[in-house]
């Protein structure tokens, strides 16, 4: 059994069902639940990460890039599919999205 | 220099916790175990050992801040009786699960209800399947250095698994007897470092405990477990040999009385043991072949060293201080497990006695040899399973 | 929005791959906790989604030490690991200094842990304890908590044709906590990081028990779509249902007063669990609803001018 999933045998494990490399869950992909998918547009966000701080599966990724008054800062890179649930939360609280002349992230229906 | 002091038995394994010097205690005031935690506190308070006291609100949060502390790195220890016990029960598993080697004095005594105050092993007994070590002790020396050897057993590498030293509440916890503690740096000595794994205060290697184990894991983790409580056995000889040399008196997984001829055996744990001996004395005086095995290591079991050193045993009486409802008491149903390879296997019988305290006394043990005698001679046990010094009979 | 942009610059404690609900707001102050301190952090739940959904063998979400042990004992263990904490700064003084944060939801809080809780903070251990309420017992299937407001409709508490869900009100723990006399305790909601994160920030950092109590819709118990629970949460502060306040060693700050209150029907009536209240029969649940929000929404208020 343990040969074909890949299970470890009782010898192999922990003491105590302890888990040693905490913060492992990131091997996880939780991208396959999704039936929606948020497009984020990169030409409309303003960087207010308010889509990173409440997304719920830290799908946002982040790098360094700089204001336009040229201060460091951090920039929304893309959306890791490999976690977004497509909860649609990012959508629904993008505070460009809520002024409604334009989309920052889209909300499109996941292709089958 | 080891001192020779008239001490009670809970304040014996108060000295033996300041000795020990645990990390951490957490504990809650229950009859009879609450003199440990009233003398360990002193000892807190004059500054005598340095652990954090965590005086909790309940026994369910005292064994929680042990298995937190534990988890933590810690040397942990509590002390508790019945119901304390009772209401510790969940933790108790979730102890074990976690191969945490906490140590607990069970101070036994009877459970509610009706509610009652004096010792039976109920207790202890129903925590038989918890995943605990469990120890017993028939008088204050005894508790003492079970005590002593308690973290050498439950710390080692092989076993990792947390330890119930069990002893009969008043009758050993409240008695004063003269007995030897032994000198602090010596005991110490013996004890050795604690090791933890995986603590949770080592941020680096950030560790979960507690996860969810489904299907795919449970089982496994129960193995390893199971497995630990086996280690355990050779574990409990080695330290106590250990101990032996070091302190002269010496401990087996359970104490052979007069046993190697005997063909009339009782098998009993705990304080009783002091009157079987007496009348044991008594009755090899008068040429008769009776003899004890007194129970000491109650888990892990020692199904096959019981069964060899009751092998020339014709008739065996098994004593339970504590009754399991609807079933056979605890003690027999695991002494007949260990004889039913034996050949030929003797005859055997149950007598359940001292629930609540109900006292067996001298006369009512002679009484009890008297009959396994009839029995033997008539070559039939009238009733398998009775109570003792019971009303209506 | 520099907040935002400070704890951008941080290790989450909080990994993806968790399996939280789609949705689930919960993540939102998990993720936050290495985020708003330079402390080292241990963390401690009590049975709930939170912790089954973080933790399943062999995969933990947790960057940081963390520990379960049961449903009614996440103060109590982590008085346990606080201790330790403890022993070792007094063996090492050298030793970075780690506080310790509990984590439980309603159930496991205002319910069934309210006994460790109360007396982990009694003791004074050095350790936030976070409840994160959504307002049933939402890992076993919603049903009714201590917690759960008047008229929700749970699977113990459901609406049937002569009585329209729970009969009861919420009991105040952040009140009972406040009754504590302990260093911090405070209200925030997962719909205004920058204010939560602050509360976390002070939890975390004051040398003391501290309480904070964030509400934290439930997309499957509230009967919302996946993506409300920022706005639901956001309607329960704009309506004086859960206020935002703190109690800095004994004084109130209400952090946030709407400019006009809403009525408490522009919350309920969003949710499913209250849809059964739009039947007029049941009008009356709505105006007593009301008038508890008014009264202890006045009472608040009132504390904040005392001090």
């Amino acid at each position: 059994m343990s040969e074909k999933y890949g299970l470890k045998n009782w010898q192999e494990l922990a003491l105590g069902g302890v888990i040693t490399d905490g913060g492992n869950a990131a091997d996880y992909e939780t991208g396959t639940w999704r039936t929606w998918r948020p497009l984020w547009r990169q030409e409309s966000c303003i960087n207010c990460l308010r889509c990173w701080v409440f997304c719920p599966e830290g799908a946002f990724v982040l790098k360094d890039g700089k204001t336009p008054a040229g201060k460091d800062r951090k920039e929304i890179k893309q959306i890791d599919y490999y976690y977004c649930r497509g909860c649609g939360l990012c959508v629904r609280e993008c505070p460009v999205n809520k002024k409604g002349k334009k989309k920052a992230i889209e909300f499109v229906r996941e292709e089958t | 220099m080891p001192e020779t002091r008239a001490i009670t038995g809970n304040g014996a394994i108060a000295e033996a916790m300041r000795q020990i010097a645990p990390d951490v205690v957490a504990a809650f005031p229950i009859t009879p175990s609450t003199q440990i935690i009233e003398d360990f506190a002193g000892f807190v308070a004059d500054g005598k050992v340095d652990t954090e006291l965590i005086t909790v609100e309940s026994e369910h949060s005292a064994m929680s801040a042990c298995i937190g502390a534990s988890a933590a790195g810690g040397r942990v220890m509590t002390a508790t009786s019945a119901n304390g016990l009772a209401l510790m029960w969940e933790m108790l598993y979730v102890a074990a699960g976690m191969r945490q080697p906490i140590l607990v004095a069970v101070v036994n005594r009877a459970l509610s209800a009706p509610i009652n105050i004096h010792c039976d092993h109920g207790d202890s007994m129903g925590a038989r399947d918890a995943g605990w070590i469990q120890i017993y002790a028939e008088n204050n020396q005894q508790a003492y250095d079970n005590m002593i050897m308690a973290p050498a057993i439950a710390g080692h590498a092989d076993v990792r698994l947390p330890l119930m030293v069990c002893l009969d509440g008043f009758i050993i916890s409240h008695s004063i007897e003269t007995m030897q503690l032994e000198e602090d740096r010596q005991v110490q000595a013996f004890i050795g470092e604690h090791k933890a794994f995986h603590s949770l205060l080592d941020t680096a290697n950030p560790s979960s405990w507690g996860a969810l184990d489904l299907h795919d894991y449970y089982i496994e983790h129960k193995k390893a477990q199971q497995v630990a409580m086996a280690n355990a056995k050779p574990v409990i000889e080695e330290v106590s040999e250990r101990f032996g040399k070091e302190f002269g008196r010496r401990y087996e997984l359970f104490e052979s009385y007069r046993l190697d001829d005997a063909e009339r055996v009782v098998v009993a744990i705990n304080s009783v043991a002091g009157e079987l001996k007496e009348v044991i004395d008594e009755l090899r005086d008068e040429g008769e072949k009776v003899g004890l095995l007194k129970i000491r290591v109650f888990r892990p079991f020692p199904y096959a060293e019981i069964a060899a050193a009751l092998k020339n045993s014709k008739i065996v009486t098994v004593l339970d201080r504590s009754t399991s409802m609807g079933a056979y008491g605890p003690l027999f149903v695991e002494i007949c497990s260990s004889l039913y390879d034996a050949n030929p296997r003797p005859m055997l019988y149950s007598r359940t006695f001292g629930l609540g305290g109900r006292e067996l006394l001298l006369d009512d043990i002679r009484d009890l040899f008297e009959e396994s005698k009839r029995y033997l001679n008539e070559g039939k046990i009238e009733k398998t399973s009775d109570f003792l010094n019971v009303r209506g009979g | 929005m520099p907040k935002l942009q400070e704890m951008a610059k941080k290790k989450t404690a909080f990994s993806s791959g968790h399996r939280l609900c789609a949705g689930c707001p919960v993540p939102i102050f998990t993720k936050m906790l290495t985020r708003v301190t330079d402390y080292d952090i241990v963390v401690g739940s009590a049975t709930g989604c939170l912790e089954v959904a973080s933790s399943i063998f062999p995969y933990s979400a947790w960057n940081v030490p963390w520990i379960h042990t049961a449903f009614e004992n996440a103060a109590a263990t982590m008085s346990g690991v606080e201790a330790m904490a403890r022993v070792r700064s007094k063996r090492n003084g050298n030793a970075k200094k780690i506080k310790c944060v509990a984590i439980g939801g309603d159930g496991g809080t205002y319910d069934i842990g309210i006994q460790a809780l109360s007396a982990a903070m009694e003791r004074g251990h050095d350790l936030l304890y976070i409840c994160y309420d959504n307002g049933a017992y939402m890992n076993t299937g919603i049903q009714r908590s201590g917690a759960t407001p008047l008229g929700a409709a749970t699977t113990t508490t459901p609406a049937g044709q002569v009585i329209a869900g729970k009969q009861q009100q919420r009991k105040d723990l952040s009140k009972i906590m406040v009754a504590h006399h302990i260093d911090y305790v405070a209200q925030a909601s997962i719909h205004d990081p920058i204010d939560l994160s602050e509360k976390i920030k002070k939890g975390i950092e004051l040398d003391g028990p501290a309480f904070l109590n964030i509400l934290s819709p439930c997309v499957p118990g509230w009967r919302i779509n996946p993506d409300m629970a920022v706005e639901s949460a956001s309607l329960a502060v704009e309506t004086c249902f859960w206020p935002l306040y703190e109690v800095d060693s004994g004084d109130y700050t209400v952090n946030y007063k709407p400019g006009k209150k809403r009525p408490v029907s522009d919350w309920l009536l969003t949710q499913g669990r209250f849809r059964h209240l739009k039947d007029p029969q049941w009008a009356h649940l709505i105006d007593e609803f009301q008038s508890l929000i008014d009264e202890q929404w006045d009472w608040l208020v009132a504390q904040e001018k005392k001090a």
